[in-house]
């Protein structure tokens, strides 16, 4: 019977002090005492699943413009302001972006970014934000307009980002929310950068002017 | 054969745990939005506490498995674990199937499980078995192949 107690705290005990040592240690680890989902609705889990099969065109599953929709209803609720593509694609060509005047913000995680982001983005991971904000607060601080996108449709990771710049002081009225994140950004076949943040804007403007033009691009 | 077979579902069960808790801890915040979006806890700190501690345990429990280290207590955390994954992912598909009306083996989701997007019906039979298996070693009265003899109850049979 003492080795059964023994062997259970053997157990539980080491586990339970490994978890917490190994979690805080780990540069990926979670502080236990900050809300990540600040001022969030929980989403909807039926539209997060799909039927065995479905790519989520089909079906009683809703489609990307739905999501984003929606999002957008939400972002109103919450007092923030929502962008369009088109709008953001204006942006590209605003010399406004280059002088820092507009600043971009990804609220996407480094892998993410490194694969795909709109050029001139900064990124700033809402999850990691400490690594990013002494870089990415001063840019908003001075900026007129503060554009911050994640996945798109129900990710809300840009609005959690947006609560934290508006946190740190950055005004709400500067903050938009390109709700189409992402996705929205690809679908369009809009010009994207790789790796770490592009900010060649030469070379993007040059890029621009052979792209349709946002007049021109269908919704 | 029978010490074989209990030593295998030990180092399948373990290396199971080991696998998945260690895809967790390389991305907690992913396991974190989808304890969130299983809606059972409400409190932050509470969601933070499972997403932050929960996969290290997992891979804990699961290495004292394959050692052979305090199998009986291992095993039977193992199996409390899985009942109420199992419990979680019953509920969040009967929830989906009153709300969509999708024939409940056609759900599939994200369960947080560190296998990505699962068919519900495969991952609750799976669930159900390895359950039954985890309870079932910690019944059994000797580890023959355990590596650490002194931890585990009972004596150790002879070797033959």
């Amino acid at each position: 019977m003492k080795n059964a107690w023994l062997e259970c705290l053997f157990v539980l005990g080491l586990g339970v002090s490994l978890a917490v040592v190994l979690n805080h240690h780990s540069p990926k680890g979670l502080d236990l005492v900050r809300d990540y989902f600040p001022s969030s609705i929980p989403p909807g889990t039926e539209t997060a699943v799909l039927p065995v099969g479905s790519s989520g065109e089909t079906g009683a599953a809703p489609t990307f413009e739905d999501e984003v929709a929606e999002s957008v209803k939400r972002l109103q609720q919450k007092g923030f302001q929502a962008a369009t593509t088109d709008e953001v694609l204006a942006l590209m060509q605003d010399p406004l972006l280059e002088a820092g005047m507009v600043v971009l913000v990804d609220a996407r995680n480094e892998a993410l970014f490194q694969e795909r982001h709109i050029p001139g983005a900064y990124l700033f991971d809402h999850y990691q934000m400490e690594q990013y904000v002494d870089l990415v607060l001063p840019m908003c601080q001075v900026a007129e307009q503060v554009i911050v996108y994640c996945n798109g449709g129900h990710c809300e990771d840009s609005e959690f980002a947006a609560t934290d710049l508006m946190q740190l002081g950055v005004p709400q009225e500067k903050l938009f929310i390109y709700a189409a994140g992402m996705r929205g950004w690809n679908e369009g076949g809009h010009p994207v950068a790789l790796g770490d943040r592009f900010d060649d804007f030469e070379e993007l403007r040059a890029l621009m002017e052979t792209l349709p033009q946002p007049e021109d691009v269908q919704p | 054969m029978k010490s074989m077979i209990v030593a295998l579902t030990r180092v399948l069960i373990g290396g199971m745990f080991i696998y998945l808790g260690w895809t967790k801890t390389q991305d907690p915040v992913a396991f974190l939005k989808t304890i969130r979006e299983f809606g059972v806890l409400t409190e932050y700190w509470q969601m933070n506490v499972v997403a932050a501690w929960l996969p290290w345990f997992e891979v804990w429990c699961g290495l004292l498995l394959v050692l052979g280290v305090g199998v009986r207590t291992a095993a039977v955390t193992v199996g409390g674990l899985l009942l109420a994954f199992t419990g979680m992912i019953l509920w969040r598909a009967l929830q989906v199937h009153g709300a969509g009306g999708i024939a409940f083996c056609d759900i599939q989701f994200d369960c947080g499980c560190g296998s990505g997007e699962v068919v519900v019906c495969h991952k609750l039979v799976q669930n159900c078995l390895l359950t039954f298996c985890s309870f079932a070693l910690a019944f059994v009265k000797h580890h023959r192949r355990a590596l650490w003899p002194l931890i585990r109850i009972g004596k150790p049979e002879p070797v033959e």
